[in-house]
């Protein structure tokens, strides 16, 4: 036999299906699609037509498990690192930096980039990998080792920088784990924990952990969300009502909001799951990001990896390049001062400044750039640090 | 009746048989199957003008539909209900052709069941409407190389999970 079997096998089982007449129904979704474009969330119009028409996604029964994200491991855990996003340099279209008005204000002189923690790039291969720390001024600091997935794929530093939470697999269960940096006291706080998708996040204050539980063996399938009291004895947890379609996590400094990737763009969230509003700026046709990286204080702004539409959007996997700062309440882009430069990475300090990563020639140059826009200072990264990313920046 | 309504009307009768056909394929089940073409042809019509004149519908339907399964929120959203259990492989050749064909197709089905929405959909656009690699490539957005190794594993995980199919197909896949 040869592959003509498998097409002529798959036409007989395709005629299993029964031919309906779609126009009215297309044009009602069409109409409320119409509706819902001016909110820029096709995903809530699809959810809102099947709850309106009672036709479609979210009631059907689960009568077989979703499809694992690690079905596709090769798609998951290598995203293109070393690919340049699509550059979104400031431009005539950027709107003047602005200063939010729940922020803390006027840049003190004394202000300067925290102790940065870094990870592979890339998954080489090796099960094992460090993880590394910088501060400006000092040499870096090999801290303790995780898995390589884990590394690359859902580590979280306390904003502390004390505290590490990973999700590594046994083979039977993706267990969420806590330890110092240094390696010591590592102990396992739960088990069925989402690896990939809404990986664990620390509150401000470093005592809980926002995850995401799933079924056993099922880390994309349906699973509520739990915020976990890591200090506690008995390691309570306070979990959601809701459960968002949503990918990565972060929790401002302020600990008010939560921002998560969802249907094209992002959402901002309570603490408890509720949902506070939607990030303007993402459409089918237009902008669109299914990764965020860092939420300023009082989640006034955001840094994500924004793309263009007609990509691949099936990878659930965490990327933390950036390439755009943006307004969470106007959408808009905030102007950042890279002096020509690609922008690569961008973290939030607790003091509303940022930590820009930009290519500096073969290597890399941080910079620290005020509330207000301004650029600080300005410092080249250890050439040891080029085939790393910044995972986190701690205090 | 606006001119172009009535075009829109005679696009979605004249292809929703053979969209349907398809977005059986990708999702296993009638219902989900008349979701995925609505839904994509609801984006076409939202579209209409444009893509009316520049004779690009089907091909931004089609584009629209594998997108929309395979993208990760509607993955998340939607459960999977293709039915996962595989029949009992027949022993011999003793049944009627056409029971024999039934269980192939059952085994098929669930066996398809078994591989992830790209997976699916790569063997779908490559298997069922014949596209060239770089076809699906283009549909579904990804490389021609992903295409490649999205379907030499699709191909594996099928003759892992149904041996009785690999017995009646050469699994290493094709390439034009």
């Amino acid at each position: 036999m040869n592959d003509q079997r498998l097409r002529l096998d798959l036409t007989d089982l395709a005629e299993e299906v029964t031919v309906v007449d779609l126009r009215d129904r297309t044009l009602r979704t069409s109409r409320r699609l119409g509706v819902q474009r001016a909110v820029a969330t096709s995903a809530a119009a699809l959810v809102l037509i099947a709850a309106v028409t009672g036709t479609a996604f979210a009631i059907r029964p689960n009568q077989s498990p979703p499809p694992l994200p690690a079905d596709t491991p090769s798609v998951i855990v290598t995203p293109t690192p070393t690919q340049s996003p699509s550059p979104t340099p400031s431009t005539s279209t950027s709107v003047a930096p602005n200063s939010p008005s729940g922020g803390s204000g006027q840049n003190t002189p004394t202000a300067e980039i925290g102790k940065l923690f870094y990870g592979p790039a890339e998954v080489t291969g090796a099960e094992n990998a460090n993880l590394r720390s910088w501060r400006p001024g000092d040499n870096p600091v090999r801290l303790l080792a995780l898995p390589a997935l884990a590394l690359k794929g859902n580590v979280s530093v306390s904003p502390d920088g004390r505290r590490v939470a990973w999700v590594d697999s046994d083979g039977t269960s993706n267990n969420l784990f806590v330890a110092n940096a240094d390696g010591s006291d590592k102990q396992k706080v739960r088990s069925d924990v989402d690896p990939y998708c809404v990986t664990a996040v620390w509150s401000p204050d470093g005592r809980q952990l926002l995850f995401r539980e799933t079924k056993a063996n099922d880390a994309g399938g349906p699973g509520r969300y739990g915020v976990l009291d890591v200090r506690s004895t008995a390691r309570t947890v306070r979990w959601w009502t809701t459960e968002p379609d949503a990918c990565h996590a972060l929790w401002s400094a302020d600990g008010q909001t939560i921002a998560m990737n969802t249907d094209l763009g992002v959402t901002l969230y309570g603490t408890d799951g509720t949902t506070r509003r939607v990030v303007p700026g993402f459409s089918l046709d237009g902008w669109r990001s299914n990764d965020v990286a860092s939420l300023s204080p009082d989640g006034s702004r955001i840094a994500l990896l924004r793309k263009k539409s007609g990509g691949d959007a099936g990878d659930v996997a965490r990327d933390l390049r950036v390439n755009v700062v943006l307004n969470t309440k106007t959408g808009q882009e905030i102007r950042l001062p890279l002096g020509g430069r690609e922008l690569r990475q961008v973290y939030f300090q607790t003091d509303g400044s940022m930590v820009v990563r930009v290519q500096a020639g073969n290597g890399y140059a941080v910079l620290l750039v005020g509330e207000d826009g301004q650029k600080i200072s300005e410092t080249a990264e250890p050439a040891a640090l080029k085939d790393m990313q910044i995972l986190a920046v701690g205090a | 009746m606006d001119p172009s309504l009535s075009e829109f009307d005679s696009f979605v009768r004249t292809r929703t048989p053979a969209l349907l056909r398809s977005a059986y394929l990708l999702t296993g089940d009638q219902h989900l199957a008349e979701d995925l073409v609505q839904s994509a042809l609801a984006r076409t019509h939202r579209s209409w003008g444009r893509l009316h004149h520049s004779g690009n519908a089907e091909a931004y339907t089609r584009k629209t539909m594998y997108h929309l399964q395979v993208s990760w929120w509607r993955r998340r959203r939607v459960p999977e209900s293709m039915p996962g259990d595989l029949p009992e492989p027949r022993g011999g050749d003793s049944g009627p052709d056409h029971a024999q064909q039934t269980s192939l197709r059952l085994t098929l089905r669930a066996a398809l069941a078994k591989l992830s929405p790209k997976q699916r959909a790569v063997l779908v656009l490559r298997f069922f409407e014949d596209r060239t690699e770089a076809e699906a490539a283009e549909l579904l957005g990804v490389t021609v190389g992903t295409v490649k190794s999205q379907t030499a594993k699709s191909l594996a995980k099928l003759r892992a999970v149904a041996p009785e199919l690999a017995e009646l197909y050469v699994l290493e896949g094709s390439t034009r």
